[in-house]
């Protein structure tokens, strides 16, 4: 095909020659990405959970890892928890944002900083209050802990996540300490690109493999998920 | 002196002789004067004596005593041995006598149900008929009541017609007569507890038990459905309760069956710690806020019989989960696809009315519960931490928003069960559910992860069916399924597929994306789209899986991945086969069948080929073969 005299195959290659010159820095970059499993617990090559029984509540809690992304054009650093929680009981269970803590270290002895809650996600729902979880249910959440990427400069090797859930007048107390899997170890997630990107889970690891994360937010899908896909699966890969 | 001693000892010689021919003589016939002057009295009718002897002054001796029923002559009570200890006159002489105390020993008393009356033995009737007719006679006594009357070792022989009979062995009956009515006491030897009953002219006035251990016989005393409903449960406990019968002659009762145990027929375990206070009053008996508890929780029940009407009301709350809750339902043998353990948590609210002679009874109420773990589905897949809420309407049960963990992943539920007729339609959903972990879920080897990738990838899908319980058969459903984020090579069907091709089995990078839809025909499936998308091979087909394991499907595979149409029909044109599947899922036979010879499934594929360019995301079913 021509247009203008021009073969469309050259204007093809010429945009491609442009987009790749714009994306050279990035590739220069390291990809900003931790990936961890709870502390304590045998695990595998798929993602790991951590199980907290209460008479008042279940939780199950998975870490997704710690990576940049852009939170309203900035880049941040994000430690990215899911939550099940069921609620065995009459009455709701509540968690207030306050009662949701997260920790991070950087190696032992080394500096330790608290995150804030910054976006929350049930399913396609995003949690703007308390996190609640209906009498005798099970919900899941997506968490999103935040900090500005530059005051750390670099990826945590713990990720300690605290909760209280309330009950009436009962509390439900728990915490999960993840520590982080080494690059090294055969079960750490492949770098290599995520073959179903839309899918966003390889091995129940959210968006592993060499991925620029770009701007958050819920992306379209077709199907009914627990959780879903918050970054553009078409990002530029490595 | 000794004409004086004689004189003396053949006074006191004739004292003792004329004392003893008279004692003799009183011993004699005192049977046939007493009976003479039962038969006087009329009492004969109540009373039959086998012998009666005077042992010493003042003392009559009667063996083996009956109490008959005058109407029908049924003897009621029976006493081996009875001393009835005399007192004079009180004006002196040899005026006339009366009976100061009676006591006995041994003996047998029979009380049977008395319809009408609550519970009212016949025997109190007779001892008051009895009474009086003694006390009305008795016109030269001063006293006109009846004497104490004390009896030890009795046994007490409940009966009733068509009922097993409950004997209490070992207990003392006192009667006592008083003015403002007679009293008797029973205690029960053998068990414990206290009976007391205050009887007037009328009858039965009221009726006390104080700790008096009670077992399922005694349901007999209780009125109608109120005694249907003991006989349900078999009560066994410990009884304090008082009867009174009002001026206006209506019952009124109240008491409390406590550390009891409930036996229900239609509960598989035993209600323990039970505490059950009730009331009779205007006709109506009703329970308030008893508790019963069982291994593992605690139920509060209140009931309201009267005539009319039966309310019960139940709650549990915070209960553990047994297994033998399954048992509850009427079609328990029927429900084949649930296997669970002891372990969890449930609440239910319950109530359930009968309203005057309309049949069957009016069942509302909700509940949650929360199984640790469940077997679901025909090859009872493992599900942790099930956990749901329910209604139940008369005999529905419905399924709120039911969630378990399966496999990593989430398995959603909702549906509708008939308790009685079996149906049952329901929604099921599987979310994230992780393949690796579905081996541990069926009770398969889970494959280790340092052995290299097996079967790997997150399982998404929904079925919305509708059946009968214990008619498989009948079962009919649709729903689709999609795996992706994963390997799944080793499936031995798709492995079976690439030995067939010739093909080597792609590295664990490939991406692959299955899906499918398709129908439950009873015990088997109609697959009405099947597509692997995938990088290195692609296939499509469609077929049949039968109850049995056997497969028959046709299958297209595409070496190339899914791309544009031109290129796809380039490679059609060049190298299409037809795969046919057969054999087992588990041991799939396969054959290659070459283009010239495939003729069905052509126009499904060039269907399957043009819905790819199609806005509408599910493409047209092709037909099944």
């Amino acid at each position: 095909m021509r247009i203008a005299g021009v073969s469309f195959n050259r204007v093809n290659g010429a945009v491609a020659l442009l987009l790749a010159a714009a994306c050279l820095p990035a590739c220069f970059t390291p990809p900003d990405r931790a990936y961890f499993a709870p502390a304590g617990i045998e695990f595998g090559d798929t993602i790991s959970s951590y199980r907290v029984e209460r008479p008042d509540a279940h939780v199950l809690a998975r870490c997704q890892g710690a990576y940049v992304n852009e939170v309203d054009g900035r880049d941040v650093l994000t430690v990215h928890v899911q939550l099940e929680v069921t609620r065995p009981r009459s009455g709701e269970l509540r968690l207030t944002r306050e009662d949701l803590e997260l920790d991070i270290a950087f190696g032992a002895g080394g500096v330790r900083e608290e995150l804030d809650l910054t976006d929350a996600w049930s399913g396609r729902q995003q949690v703007v209050g308390d996190l609640v979880v209906p009498s005798w249910s099970r919900r899941p959440f997506d968490l999103f802990f935040d900090a500005p990427v530059d005051a750390l400069g670099k990826l945590p090797e713990q990720v300690l996540v605290r909760w209280i859930g309330r009950a009436g007048g009962d509390r439900v107390v728990g915490q999960c300490l993840f520590r982080r899997i080494s690059p090294a170890d055969p079960r750490a997630p492949s770098e290599d690109p995520i073959g179903d990107a839309s899918f966003g889970l390889r091995n129940g690891y959210y968006l592993p493999g060499r991925m620029h994360m770009r701007e958050r937010g819920l992306r379209a899908s077709a199907e009914e998920r627990m959780h879903y896909v918050f970054h553009d699966p078409g990002g530029w890969g490595w | 002196m000794v004409s004086v001693l004689r004189i003396v000892a053949t006074v006191i010689a004739v004292a003792c002789l004329s004392t003893a021919g008279l004692w003799f003589a009183a011993d004699r016939y005192a049977g046939s004067v007493v009976l003479e002057d039962l038969r006087d009295r009329g009492m004969d009718r109540h009373f039959e004596i086998a012998e009666i002897r005077i042992p010493k002054p003042g003392v009559i001796r009667i063996s083996d005593a009956r109490l008959r029923d005058p109407d029908t002559g049924e003897v009621v009570a029976q006493v081996d041995e009875v001393e009835i200890l005399l007192e004079f006159g009180s004006h002196g002489g040899w005026g006339p006598i009366a009976p100061a105390l009676i006591r006995g020993r041994g003996g047998r008393i029979v009380l049977s149900v008395d319809d009408g009356d609550l519970g009212l033995v016949r025997l109190c009737k007779q001892l008051v008929v009895l009474h009086n007719e003694w006390a009305t006679r008795q016109v030269d006594y001063v006293d006109k009541r009846a004497p104490p009357i004390e009896v030890r070792d009795v046994d007490i022989v409940l009966r009733s017609a068509g009922l097993p009979l409950e004997t209490l062995s070992g207990c003392t009956v006192w009667v006592n007569d008083m003015d403002v009515g007679s009293q008797i006491i029973i205690e029960n030897g053998s068990r414990g507890g206290i009976l007391t009953l205050w009887l007037g002219p009328a009858g039965l006035r009221s009726l006390k038990v104080s700790g008096f251990a009670v077992s399922p016989e005694y349901a007999m005393f209780l009125p109608g459905k109120s005694g249907k409903l003991a006989e349900e449960f078999q009560p066994r406990g410990i009884l304090d309760f008082e009867l009174h019968r009002g001026l206006d002659e209506e019952l009124e009762a109240s008491g409390v069956l406590r550390e009891a145990v409930l036996t229900p027929k239609l509960v598989p375990f035993p209600l323990e710690r039970v505490n059950l206070p009730f009331e009779y009053k205007d006709r109506r008996f009703s329970i308030k806020e008893a508790r019963i508890g069982f291994e593992g929780g605690e139920l509060e029940t209140s009931i309201e019989h009267t005539a009319e009407s039966l309310t019960v009301a139940l709650d549990v709350v915070d209960a553990s989960f047994r297994k033998d809750y399954l048992q509850l339902f009427p079609q328990v043998r029927e429900l084949t696809w649930i296997r669970c353990e002891d372990g969890g948590n449930i609440e239910l609210h319950l109530v359930v009315e009968q309203r005057g002679d309309a049949e069957g009874l009016s069942v509302r109420g909700w509940g949650g519960v929360l199984v640790d773990r469940v077997w679901l589905g025909p090859r009872l897949v493992e599900v942790e931490d099930l956990v749901g809420s329910f209604d139940i309407r008369d005999n529905e049960l419905i399924f709120r928003e039911t969630s378990g963990v399966c496999a990593s992943g989430v398995v959603q539920l909702r549906g509708l069960l008939n308790i009685e007729s079996g149906e049952l339609e329901f929604d099921v959903s599987v979310q994230d559910v992780e393949l690796a972990r579905v081996h541990r879920a069926m009770g398969m080897p889970e494959p280790d992860w340092r052995g290299g990738i097996g079967i790997t990838g997150w399982l998404q899908g929904d079925l919305q069916y509708r059946g009968r319980l214990g008619a498989p058969e009948e079962g009919r459903g649709e729903g689709q399924l999609s795996v992706r984020g994963g390997n799944l090579w080793k499936v031995p069907v798709l492995s079976a597929v690439l030995t067939a091709l010739g093909l080597e089995r792609p590295g664990p990078s490939e991406a692959h994306r299955l899906s499918m839809r398709f129908r439950v025909r009873g015990e088997g499936y109609r697959i009405d789209e099947a597509r692997l998308e995938s990088s290195y091979l692609s296939l499509i087909g469609n077929g049949r899986v039968r109850g049995n394991g056997e497969i028959d499907m046709d299958i297209i595979p595409l070496s190339v991945p899914l791309g544009p149409l031109g290129k796809l029909l380039e490679f059609v044109q060049r190298q299409i086969v037809k795969v046919e599947l057969g054999g087992t899922v588990g041991d799939p036979q396969v054959k290659v069948i070459p283009l010239k010879v495939v003729t069905g499934p052509i126009g499904s594929f060039f269907g399957w080929v043009g819905s790819l360019f199609n806005s509408d995301p599910e493409p047209e079913t092709p037909s099944a073969p």
